[in-house]
């Protein structure tokens, strides 16, 4: 880079001597956000049209003819024109362009000018990916852009991930995830570090995603790692501490509170007046005494099982270091979570490394070499979600903790505490190291002939080590005041292990060729893939080891087991695209994949399937007749229309019938392996198949104004159900290509920046709606699973019940009320005779809500005033409900445990209190649990996502310590929510039973050092 | 850069594409690898032995807790109360559950049947592939095995649902919809002729325990011939094992119910059970722990004997408890049938269980002795090093205990009424991990199954008799000279409440008996409150009765007296007699017609 400035100095100063009245003008070329120099801006005198760059430093020097006006442009920047003066420094402060239409798009398998595309595309760049700090990438797409749903359903440390469906579900029983691609492989992104990304781009449409064709039914979305820019060594750290706690956790009632509900509820059942559960004296030495935890006890089993830091850290190194032949960017990052309950934690290494060689002009080579590994640690006894359903569920009655190693039974005949499992059950482990390496090769025989190969292998072995020892279990010896050992839990310990060793291979060749002359600028691209997948897995156990300080297998009892299984499966696939634009005009695109599965019968000739599509564009404010509307800089309108495919089965060999072994016996008493045929079989299983129409518009108005709107329709059809077979053919049912089903949706996005005096600020508003319909099911009446229901004309999976009516108020209520299907009395929820014949059963159900998000919308705010900088991030559902059924929906409820209930349900019926939150209080929830839209709550909300205000290190500071530049910042997630859904339970976390993990509220400190 | 243009332009261009395009056939022919693939399995002896070893599979019937289903059934029927929320718990309290469709046992029994007749079906049809490769003896016997596991399916299945859905090769698909149901009689005469088949093949003392015998399938098809009250069917079967003098009475019958006893099998009383391995701790039966009562440190019990089983077994003169001068109701285990001790628990017995597997504190021995203890806030638990009870406070089964715990124990508001099972209890076996096979049929049944169809023929005869008192001898109960039908129809029936409780045949019995309504609207009531202040004896009815003839209690005088824990009153009508089918098999099927009253 030296030799390159040194150069141009020695032309500037030549060009000085050459020419009379011409002068040097030098100056520097800032950006406006980073404050750093900007390189590679192209300054051009406008009158001689000579011109320079400017180089890493963001410096320039070119000699000019007075009077000199100076044209400043760079991609993605808005262009400046400099009336020079008599000056002859010239600072220059860039701001990024509004007009993101001159941005380059990453599309599938290859990139496109935005102002060209014709399908539904968004992208997102690192600076908006590392405003939010979070553990799991896939989060950071809530709410960037309209149509794709975002919603996490657990807070859980390495499991925090977000489910992302990208216009509405695109299937009921395959997949309905979006197809992630990282630099051109499939992977997953919550494996990246937000700060080694370079874009993330979403293809919503069918005629972006039909390059992918069987798996680009469901979106795809594209990663795009950074690479070095080949303009010497750069590097930055990013780090952040984070304290998170649970978004919600219900309160649950005291000891004495539990005791006399209690009594209260066996009262109700009976009819007695005095029944008792816990009788009265108790009650009173609970109130009389203080707690000793000898006989009296009140243990708040939430606050004594949440006591893990839930602290989070993640540093990131990134090293950009290289010239414009060989470049090396390099990216580390380590991430450690601990989570709410004791011994659950993650943490992640990982290590990139992009390299980047110019053999010619003609010849490139690159790489990827991806190197992580992930941890995570949880109690062997008991999942978190487990345990914290216990905390939620306990008794407080139920002894807890009498000293160090002293476990109470938690009131549990079987003695199983949550404190045990957290503290002392052992821990269940799981190490995943992932490697992925990928070389790739581009060879440009002639300009605009590209042809490229790369291959790709990553390969996972995760391996978990799950190691259940006992803790001890001791009960209060009340006359000595001491506590005797009772047992030990869970009486056996015993280790299982499993590994498994799994591979893709990626083969990708492709060779494009493109033509600009004149106002035609047409593209071809021909290109073939194959992929495939392989698993293999062992695992085995034993119990009764001697020494619960050595958990290793060959220490363990004569109790063994071993497994071991393996699975494959593979694609290829033809794939072409066309483009052509005329004029920058009139765009026209034709996609198209031939693609066969290894999933589908070869002996039916089922594997092949073709899947096109087309589009096109007009860019009407290239027309003559706008010319004088200047006000609109841009607008496009867009159509377009594709087929494509799903074959993301859960299964590698739907076509064949499956024997499954395990189904042993024991004659002799010893296990003898037994094969059964478990499963009907479907050998003419095919493709599920959706076709998509978008129409869409893109508009900018004046420079701060643009506005992105689609409507779209997605038709799945062939879709590959289980249809429900009667149990009496004793068999799961096989997947047949039944059944039709629509997304209807409209997308909206708004963007507006502007900036007064030193204030900058932008704002995005984004909106949409997605509705889905069950078009045909033919010979299933519905599909039922548990309380969701699927049935034509209405949405997948939505709750179907009984619709409740308030309460029974009185006997004479009950006598003038429709005969039940149950025997009612005053105080249980009273259900809608909907077909009015007189009595409720069965077929007075109904559709009582739905829990996918409908109307999403979100706020991004960007403000920034001289140092500092500030992002508010708000998103909210508009339409959602959600069903709560389980501990802590239902007082004294746990399938598998002594229960208590919670604060709110207090407020429960009797006849002084008619219009109570909950039916009368019973010891069991009994017929009230009937499925009902008494439990479906409206579940809609707002939420503060992310608050982020940072601020900058003034520069001189900076020099002295030798760094570039340093950002200080603080930030939030989920501050604050808005909501009518229950207390105590997250309304983004669907049909919660109390065994969840809760989501986290956090708050962060961070850093960003660049040298 | 000559040699990168060489290769890049020679032939690594052209070498992609073109190896690209080629393979892709074999590149996507993909296999299952780990399991056997259905077009050709079945076809030699050892794959057919693994698919009838999956019929097994399929007909271990333990899907809640670890407990015989067979044995949680029982507790929907008079002799048996359970914790209340249990499914069937609800069952028994018919309306006052409230027993509806839905139900988790009624729903699953189902299935659960039809998943033994659907592996049976398929192995029956897929082993012919192997017929030629098989001895045609072994092929015989397979293929017996396989027809009498199908039967024995659809036996409880109709005993469950009456008329259900019968097929006999692999449905295909567009059969799945089609299917209506078959009769009973129709069923059972179908079933005779494959168990006909089957016995013919089998053998009476296989050489691996576990697999049905011939005495089964033989027994199997009395069972089936009373469920349509084919008396003569009955007996001949019932007489064709008498006959073959592969079976016997085991001469104790607290061995039939312990590991060792049953391993030895002495008399080759065992027809038929339901095995456990001992290689493997977690399948095991926890029908101990489900049973034993809470004073005991770690158990679990949710399931307790009534009032009514208590009072089914006769003093020791062989008189019902009302007529014998014997009885005693202040010490009402006193001069009583030896299966009485031998079945249950009563309050002031020793109960000696394994509740640890290694020796555990306070007393360093993995075994539990204690007196079963429910009038009293104390626990007197043996102390193993000194030799003595220790008595220690805090009974959670005291009646009247005031500790948390007690609505869960022997007594109390969800739990039992003073007594506690004591079949299959083995101290010497860990009761989180016993072994003990769950007895499915024993040579016992067969007799009494004998000499009820004879009854019901109006044959009786000495063969009647001595049938009748071979069971009650080996209890010690003194031989019974009666030849009036009634009242020997009425020993038989009591003979078979107090020999085979909680064996899994009392639902069966009180709905073909048809007394069902009469057993099951009742309030459930246990043991004294106050031992020394003893409850009326129960009324009987007045004799001749139907409630005399079957030995039914009425407890009305005494209940205030009585442990009536929860006051359960059992609401059972018409519609109860048989189980709703599942709504869903309706719903799928609308050619399948419910259950009437449901």
């Amino acid at each position: 880079m030296k030799q390159k400035f040194v150069l141009l100095l020695f032309l500037s100063v030549a060009l000085v001597l050459s020419a009379h009245a011409q002068r040097v003008v030098k100056g520097r070329i800032t950006d406006e956000k980073t404050g750093e120099g900007l390189p590679n801006v192209s300054v051009v005198e406008k009158s001689s049209g000579r011109g320079t760059v400017s180089n890493t430093e963001g410096q320039f020097s070119l000699s000019v003819t007075d009077p000199a006006t100076l044209v400043f442009s760079f991609v993605s920047y808005e262009t400046q024109t400099v009336v020079v003066g008599n000056r002859s420094e010239v600072n220059i402060i860039l701001a990024e362009s509004a007009n993101l239409l001159e941005d380059v798009v990453v599309v599938g398998y290859g990139v496109q000018k935005k102002a060209n595309l014709t399908g539904s595309v968004s992208q997102f760049k690192q600076e908006e990916l590392t405003k939010r700090q979070v553990s799991s990438t896939s989060q950071l797409l809530q709410g960037l852009a309209p149509g794709i749903s975002v919603w996490q359903s657990s807070g859980k440390p390495g499991a925090d991930g977000a489910n992302i469906r990208i216009r509405g579900i695109g299937s009921i029983f395959s997949g309905t995830g979006p197809l992630v691609m990282v630099d051109g492989v499939v992977s997953s992104m919550d494996n990246l570090d937000p700060n080694a990304i370079e874009s993330i781009t979403v293809l919503k449409d069918a005629a972006s995603t039909s390059i992918y064709g069987t798996r680009g039914a469901n979106g795809v979305i594209l990663v795009k790692t950074r690479r070095a820019s080949g303009g010497g060594v750069k590097v930055a750290y990013n780090g952040f501490v984070t304290q998170q706690q649970a978004t919600n956790i219900p309160e649950k009632v005291s000891a004495i509170e539990h005791m006399e509900l209690s009594n209260i509820a066996q009262q109700t059942q009976t009819g007695n007046p005095n029944a008792t559960v816990f009788p009265l004296a108790l009650i009173d030495k609970y109130r009389n005494s203080p707690v000793d935890n000898i006989e009296v006890f009140d243990n708040d089993w939430v606050k004594l099982l949440l006591t893990n830091s839930g602290i989070m850290q993640n540093h990131n190194v990134t090293l950009d270091a290289g010239t414009d032949k060989t470049s090396l960017f390099t990216s580390v990052t380590y991430l450690t979570q601990q989570g709410l309950v004791l011994n659950n934690s993650f943490n992640r290494l990982d290590i990139r490394m992009n390299p980047d060689i110019k053999v010619n002009d003609k010849l490139r080579l690159s790489g990827v070499f991806f190197f992580n590994q992930s941890t995570r640690v949880e109690p062997a006894g008991g999942s978190p979600e487990f345990i914290i359903r216990q905390a939620i569920g306990l008794p407080a009655t139920g002894p807890a903790k009498f000293g160090e190693g002293m476990y109470g039974d938690a009131g549990q005949s079987n003695r199983r505490n949550p404190l045990g499992q957290a503290e002392n059950s052992g821990i269940w482990q799981q190490i995943f190291p992932s490697i992925l390496g990928k070389a790739q090769v581009n060879y440009q025989p002639i300009k605009g002939l590209d042809f490229e190969a790369s291959f790709a292998r990553e390969q996972w072995t995760p391996n978990t080590k799950r190691f259940q020892r006992n803790y001890q279990v001791y009960v209060p010896n009340v006359p000595s005041k001491t506590y005797d050992f009772s047992s030990l839990y869970p009486g056996t310990n015993s280790l299982s292990e499993s590994y498994s060793f799994n591979y893709r291979n990626t083969f990708l060749a492709q060779a494009s060729y493109g033509i600009l002359k004149e106002k035609h600028d047409a593209k071809f691209m021909v290109g073939f893939q194959s992929e495939e997948n392989v698993t293999r897995s062992l695992g085995a156990s034993r119990t009764d080891f001697v020494n619960e300080d050595l958990p290793f297998m060959n220490l363990g009892g004569a109790n063994r087991d071993n497994s071991g299984g393996a699975s494959e499966n593979a694609l290829a696939a033809g794939f072409g695209r066309v483009t052509y634009g005329f004029a920058d005009k009139y765009l026209v695109e034709l996609n198209g994949r031939y693609e066969g599965s290894s999933r589908f019968s070869q002996d039916l000739n089922l594997q092949w399937g073709f899947f096109p599509s087309a589009s096109g564009g007009w860019v009407f404010s290239n027309e003559n007749f706008m010319k004088g509307m200047d006000f609109l800089q841009f607008g496009k309108i867009r159509a377009s229309y594709g087929i494509l495919g799903n074959q993301a089965l859960p299964e590698n060999y739907p076509f064949a019938a499956n024997y499954t072994s395990g189904t042993n016996y024991y004659f002799n008493a010893l296990i003898i392996p037994g094969f059964s045929l478990t499963e009907a079989a479907n050998p003419s299983i095919g493709w599920e198949r959706s076709q998509q129409w978008n129409v869409g518009v893109d508009l900018q108005v004046l420079r701060n104004f643009s506005v992105t709107a689609d409507y779209y329709v997605k038709t799945i059809s062939d879709i590959l159900l289980r249809k429900p077979i009667p149990s009496y053919v004793g068999l799961s049912p096989a997947f047949l290509n039944l059944g039709s089903m629509e997304n209807r949706g409209w997308e909206l996005s708004v963007t507006y920046r502007n900036k007064a005096g030193k204030l900058k600020y932008d704002v995005t508003g984004v909106l949409g709606d997605v509705q889905n319909k069950i078009l045909s099911l033919p010979g299933v009446p519905y599909l039922d699973e548990g309380l969701l229901r699927s049935a034509e004309g209405f949405p997948l999976r939505s709750y179907f019940g009984y619709k409740a009516i308030g309460f029974y108020q009185s006997r004479e209520d009950i006598a003038a009320s429709p005969r039940t299907f149950f025997t009612p009395n005053p105080g249980d929820i009273k259900y809608e005779d909907i077909n009015g014949d007189g009595i409720v059963n069965a077929d007075d159900r109904t559709f009582i809500g739905n829990n996918f998000p409908r109307y999403e919308y979100s706020l991004n705010v960007n403000l920034s005033y001289g140092a500092f900088d500030l992002n508010l991030f708000g998103q909210g559902v508009g339409m959602k409900e959600n069903y709560i059924s389980g501990t802590g929906a239902w007082p004294f409820h746990a399938a598998d445990f002594i229960p208590s209930l919670l604060d709110m349900h207090k407020d429960y019926w009797t006849p002084d209190n008619p219009n109570a939150t909950f039916p009368r209080l019973t010891p069991t929830i009994g017929v009230n649990s009937t499925n009902s839209s008494f439990w479906v709550r409206n579940s809609a909300y707002f939420r503060l996502k992310n608050v982020n205000l940072g601020v900058k290190i003034p520069s001189a500071w900076m020099k002295k310590a030798k760094m570039e530049s340093a950002r200080v910042f603080v930030s939030g997630q989920n501050l604050l929510t808005f909501t009518k859904f229950w207390q105590g339970f997250d309304p983004e976390q669907n049909n919660n039973n109390a065994e969840f993990y809760p989501l986290m509220k956090t708050y962060t400190l961070g850093l960003n050092l660049k040298f | 850069m000559k040699t990168w243009k060489h290769i890049t332009r020679g032939w690594i261009v052209p070498m992609i594409f073109a190896s690209s395009l080629m393979s892709c056939e074999e590149f996507l022919d993909r296999q299952p690898l780990d399991t056997p693939s259905s077009a050709s399995f079945l076809s030699n002896e050892a794959e057919i032995q693994l698919g009838l070893t999956g019929i097994y599979s399929a007909a271990f019937w333990s899907r809640a807790g670890n407990v015989p289903d067979l044995k949680r059934i029982e507790a929907t029927t008079d002799l048996i109360i359970s914790r209340k929320t249990d499914p069937e718990s609800l069952i028994a309290m018919g309306d006052n559950g409230p027993f509806i469709p839905g139900n988790a046992w009624s729903e699953n029994a189902w299935a659960q049947g039809y998943r033994v007749v659907s592996r049976a079906n398929d192995v029956l049809e897929g082993m012919k592939r192997g017929e030629a490769a098989t001895a045609p003896a072994t092929f015989a016997r397979l293929k017996g095995e396989a027809l009498t596991l199908r039967a024995w399916a659809y036996f409880n299945l109709m005993v469950w649902y009456g008329d259900v859905v019968f097929y006999t090769k692999p449905l295909l698909p567009e059969e799945f919809e089609t299917q209506t149901r078959t009769p009973v009689a129709t069923i059972v005469a179908a079933l005779y002729k494959d168990l006909d088949e089957a016995a013919a093949a089998l053998s009476n003392n296989p050489s691996e325990r576990g697999r049905v015998t011939r005495g089964f399938a033989l027994g199997l098809k009395a069972r089936l011939a009373l469920l349509i009250k084919d008396y003569a069917t009955a007996a001949q079967a019932t007489q064709t094992i008498m006959q073959s003098g592969a079976h016997g009475l085991n001469p104790s019958f607290p061995n039939l119910f312990t590991l060792a006893g049953q391993n030895a099998n002495a008399g080759r009383e065992v027809m038929f059970q339901m095995m456990y391995p001992t290689e493997n701790p977690n399948i095991a039966s926890w029908m101990v722990v489900g049973y034993t009562p809470r004073q005991t440190l770690g158990a679990q019990s949710n399931n307790f004997p009534t009032q009514a089983m208590v009072d089914k077994f006769e003093c020791i003169d062989g008189k019902r408890i009302d007529e014998s001068p014997l009885y005693d109701p202040k010490n009402p285990s006193a001069n009583r049938d030896k299966r009485l001790r031998w079945t249950l628990y009563m309050p002031g017995d020793t109960i000696e269980v394994r509740m640890s597997k290694n020796p555990a504190l306070p007393y360093q021995n993995p075994n539990q002795r204690f007196i079963f203890n429910i009038h009293s806030d104390q626990i007197f638990r043996w102390n193993w090093n000194a030799s003595r009870f220790d008595v220690i406070n805090g009974n959670p089964d005291f009646v009247r205990s005031t500790n948390g715990v007690w609505q869960f124990g022997a007594t109390g508001a969800v739990g039992g009424v003073g007594y506690v099972w004591r079949k299959y209890n083995d101290p010497d076996q860990y009761v989180w991990e016993l072994k003990t096979p769950f007895l499915l049929m024993r040579y016992a049944e067969i007799l009494l199954m004998y000499a009820e169809s004879k009854i019901e023929l109006n044959q009786i005869d000495a063969s009647v008799l001595d049938a009748i008192n071979a069971v009650r001898r080996r209890a010690g109960q003194p031989a019974t000279t009666e030849t009036d039908p009634s009242k020997l129809r009425q020993l038989v029936r009591r003979e078979r409440a107090v020999e085979f409780a909680i064996e899994g045949l009392r639902l069966f019995d009180i709905r073909r008996w048809g007394i069902v309504n009469q057993v099951m609207n009742t309030q459930i009531v246990g043991a004294a409150l106050n031992p020394n202040d003893p409850p009326a004896l129960p009324s009987f009815g007045s004799k001749g009765s139907v409630q005399d003839l079957n030995d039914i209690p009425e407890y009305t005088a005494s209940v205030s007296k009585r442990i009536s824990s929860r006051n359960e009153i059992r609401k059972n009508e018409e519609k109860h007699a048989l189980w709703p089918l599942p709504q869903g098999e309706l719903d799928k099927n609308p050619n399948l017609k419910q259950n009437p009253g449901w």
